[in-house]
């Protein structure tokens, strides 16, 4: 399907248009985020044009990879793969047949490869006679108001040369394809196959935050769902090597899952064996999982203040395990003096699972990991944890000494 | 600061001596024992001289001992070996309801597989009766496997007087062409401190492992006598009698028959380390309140101590007393991370919160007066320090 016909890449984005004053700010983020992710990917240039951003492309660029890198782009809503042409209708009456008849002659030959690569003769049958393209509809766009047609115009010349040229009919309601003849201010581009982006904003715009990422499902979800906000993520782990020593593969493969959302990703790991211990120690085993996850909020400020964060992100889910009951939560949150979003909070498991499915951090999640968190805790742990309770428990704990000792010697490393 | 270790039961440190001996198996004297040439012949008769020095402990002949990884790898070997080797339908198996978990586990394994298992349950001092043993042989039983002495609480099972029971049990099932009943031991936590005479003991087969008798991890051995109809459970060349495939851990096994060879040597401090248990139980009892000794007082290990400290978590205090360099255990060592209460004390009937409450401190040889004064005086601190600030 992406042969070497394209020459441009088209960029739309969605809810950047709606910022106002701030949106060459955004603008700008979004070009710099995707030349970083383009780093290893052959193209010309890059740049902006009217609402859109065009990248030029050329015979070495890798068309399915920088599909791959687009799709996970937070801000981009959708983008084409086009031919440009000169701003002359005559031109463009002529690439447009000509591009449309190669497009036709390759989706043909994929549609024959399929049915051949099925075993169900009837099936493939069928699918052949379903994906073959028969009608066609002009969509003209035009960004350069100057120039000479109107879009009816434009739609109305190139759709005549179409008709002339090819076998394809016109259907306006429900075309087979839709042909977009886009004029801009540089060349008129010509695409028709949309490929979704994600949407959202460009990371870094809203700022960073630190994401507690436990091992499990949920948290590379929540992480994943406020990169897509914008939010730059620094990521903290918690590790336990007494009943963990399977090193860092795993927890390092999913940041770089993650990175594909981000770019370059920070993760800090902070051996927590220590600091369990001495809850242990002094600590009730039903209120233990509790009083970890304080103290790894208050471990994990001390990163934010390093890294000039605004909050925290955590996987947390309403109610899902006993740390997330509602006095729990409120509990463990009170620990931190930034703020603390939790955007699974009111989401399912199987809805979670199927975010991590569709971003490809279910298969890392899943594999066999010990959860610091459930070191030696009570079978029924507290669900209505009282603050007061909690605090006053905590005065006997020496996590000050521990901290300075252990902290002074995390240094993160970029994955 | 001062370290000590009250964890034997847990593992030892390998002997010196035995250490000397296993060194030159590593690099000098590295021959494959299954090798026809002079350097493979050099570690077979290594392999010899430990067999030998094993047999000799037990009692038994050479051609019976068989090496393995350790304990784990005998009982794995002896409940699936043994089952795989009968050719009843449904074998039955009796065992306790306290064996360490690679019994139980081997056991619920071979259940699922269509085997009938009863687990015989102990008294309060983890005692299994002789009566119930006789009572749950069935004409489908095939082997009883039970420990000779329990590595949480160190209560010693009476093995001797089964083994003398099931003798005639099986000379009467022969007569009635019943199959003969198998009796297997697991003889870890026994070795340093009780008979291991097979003969006196009356067993069919014996588990023991090396690291706990001042020896090398890795190592272990299963005694099978002459005549048990056993088949192997793991695939491979032809070692050990085709009972356990793979490659002899020469260094391991040299380590393991030196080991064994000095367990009487070591037998002469017993006295003085069961003295000194009995001092330390006692002060416990007498200087904290709400503590009680689990287990039997008079069937039990010479260094094990096994307190209920009421109001306290175990690992409370065991993290607490490991700050202070004092290491001591809370159930097995080889349970998971997560809380769960010992099964050996909730089969004993203790509650699960006083089970929860429990620490096992195991003695050594280098056991001190002076060092049991010191761990007394903290504990008695650490407890009433953790009874102040805990909430239970």
């Amino acid at each position: 399907m992406y042969t070497h016909i394209y020459n441009h890449i088209i960029i739309h984005y969605d809810e950047i248009t709606l910022k106002g004053g701030n949106r060459p700010f955004f603008e700008r983020v979004l070009i710099s985020n995707i030349k970083e992710f383009l780093e290893n990917i052959k193209y010309d240039k890059i740049y902006k044009d009217g609402g859109k951003i065009i990248i030029e492309i050329n015979k070495n660029t890798d068309l399915e990879k920088t599909k791959e890198v687009l799709e996970n782009i937070p801000g981009i809503s959708n983008f084409y793969f086009a031919v440009s042409e000169k701003k002359d209708l005559e031109k463009i009456n002529k690439k447009t047949v000509e591009f449309l008849r190669l497009y036709i002659k390759e989706n043909e030959k994929t549609i024959l490869r399929q049915a051949q690569d099925d075993d169900n003769v009837m099936v493939s049958l069928s699918n052949h006679q379903n994906g073959k393209i028969k009608t066609f509809k002009i969509e003209a766009r035009r960004s350069d108001k100057k120039f000479e047609f109107k879009s009816p115009e434009i739609n109305a010349r190139v759709g005549e040369s179409v008709l002339e040229n090819t076998e394809l009919k016109v259907n306006v309601h429900n075309p087979d394809i839709e042909i977009v003849v886009d004029i801009g201010h540089k060349y008129c581009y010509i695409y028709f196959e949309k490929i979704k982006g994600i949407g959202g904003l460009p990371v870094g715009t809203a700022g960073k935050l630190v994401s507690l990422l436990s091992g499990g499902i949920d948290s590379p979800v929540a992480s994943y769902m406020m990169m897509k906000r914008g939010a730059k993520i620094v990521f903290v782990h918690f590790k336990n090597k007494i009943i963990n020593n399977t090193g860092d593969d795993k927890i390092k493969s999913l940041v770089k899952k993650l990175s594909r959302f981000q770019g370059r990703s920070k993760l800090y790991i902070i051996p927590f064996e220590e600091f369990q211990k001495e809850i242990i120690a002094k600590i009730p085993a039903k209120n233990r999982m509790i009083i970890y996850r304080r103290i790894m909020f208050e471990l994990a400020e001390m990163i934010a203040k390093k890294e000039k964060a605004k909050g925290f992100v955590t996987g947390d889910s309403l109610s899902q395990v006993a740390s997330q009951t509602l006095d729990n939560i409120g509990v463990i949150y009170n620990s931190a003096n930034l703020p603390i979003f939790p955007p699974l909070i009111g989401m399912n498991k199987q809805e979670i699972i199927d975010l991590a499915v569709k971003i490809k951090t279910y298969e890392i999640s899943i594999l066999p990991y010990q959860d610091c968190c459930s070191f030696l805790i009570a079978k029924h742990p507290e669900t209505k944890a009282k603050l007061r309770d909690i605090i006053k428990q905590e005065e006997n704990l020496k996590i000050d000494e521990i901290a300075e000792r252990i902290m002074a010697e995390i240094k993160p490393e970029v994955i | 600061m001062k370290k000590i270790y009250l964890d034997y039961a847990a593992t030892t440190p390998t002997d010196e001596e035995v250490l000397n001996e296993m060194m030159p198996y590593f690099s000098q004297k590295f021959g494959n024992p299954s090798s026809i040439h002079q350097f493979g012949q050099e570690a077979a008769e290594a392999i010899d001289k430990a067999r030998k020095q094993v047999a000799d402990f037990l009692g038994c002949n050479s051609s019976e001992i068989i090496f393995t990884s350790g304990a784990t790898e005998s009982n794995n070997m002896t409940i699936k070996g043994i089952i795989k080797a009968s050719n009843i339908k449904n074998p039955h198996i009796i065992t306790s309801s306290i064996e360490h978990h690679c019994v139980l586990n081997s056991c619920k394994a071979v259940e699922k597989e269509g085997s009938e298992v009863t687990y015989l349950k102990v008294n309060g001092n983890g005692l299994v009766s002789v009566k119930d043993f006789k009572k749950a042989i069935k004409e489908n039983t095939i082997l009883i496997s039970i420990m000779y002495a329990n590595n949480e609480v160190g209560t010693i099972e009476p093995i001797a007087e089964m083994g003398e029971m099931l003798k005639k049990i099986n000379s009467e099932r022969e007569k009635n062409k019943l199959p003969k009943i198998y009796f297997h031991i697991d003889a870890v936590q026994a070795v340093n401190y009780l008979d291991c005479n097979v003969d006196n003991l009356g067993v069919d087969l014996l588990s023991i492992s090396g690291h706990k008798i001042y020896g090398p991890k890795g190592v272990g051995a299963l005694y099978v006598r002459q005549g048990t109809k056993i088949k192997s459970i793991q695939q491979g060349g032809e070692q050990e009698y085709n009972l356990r495939a793979g490659t002899h851990n020469v260094p391991g096994i040299v380590g393991l028959g030196k080991t064994i060879s000095l367990v009487s040597k070591n037998r002469k401090k017993i006295e003085e380390i069961k003295k000194l248990r009995d001092y330390f139980i006692a002060e416990i009892l007498k200087n904290i309140p709400d503590t009680r000794l689990n287990g039997s007082k008079e069937f039990r290990l010479p260094h094990n101590a096994n307190i209920s400290f009421k109001g306290i978590e175990g690992e409370s205090l065991l993290i607490m007393l490991d700050q202070e360099g004092i290491a001591v255990s809370t159930g097995s060592a080889c349970s998971s991370p997560s809380l769960e209460p010992s099964h050996v004390l909730m089969a004993m009937g203790i509650s699960p919160e006083l089970s929860h409450s429990s620490i096992r401190f195991t003695l050594g040889k280098d056991a001190t007066k002076e060092n049991i004064d010191f761990v007394l005086k903290v504990l008695v601190e650490k407890v009433k320090k953790l009874r102040e600030i805990s909430g239970i």
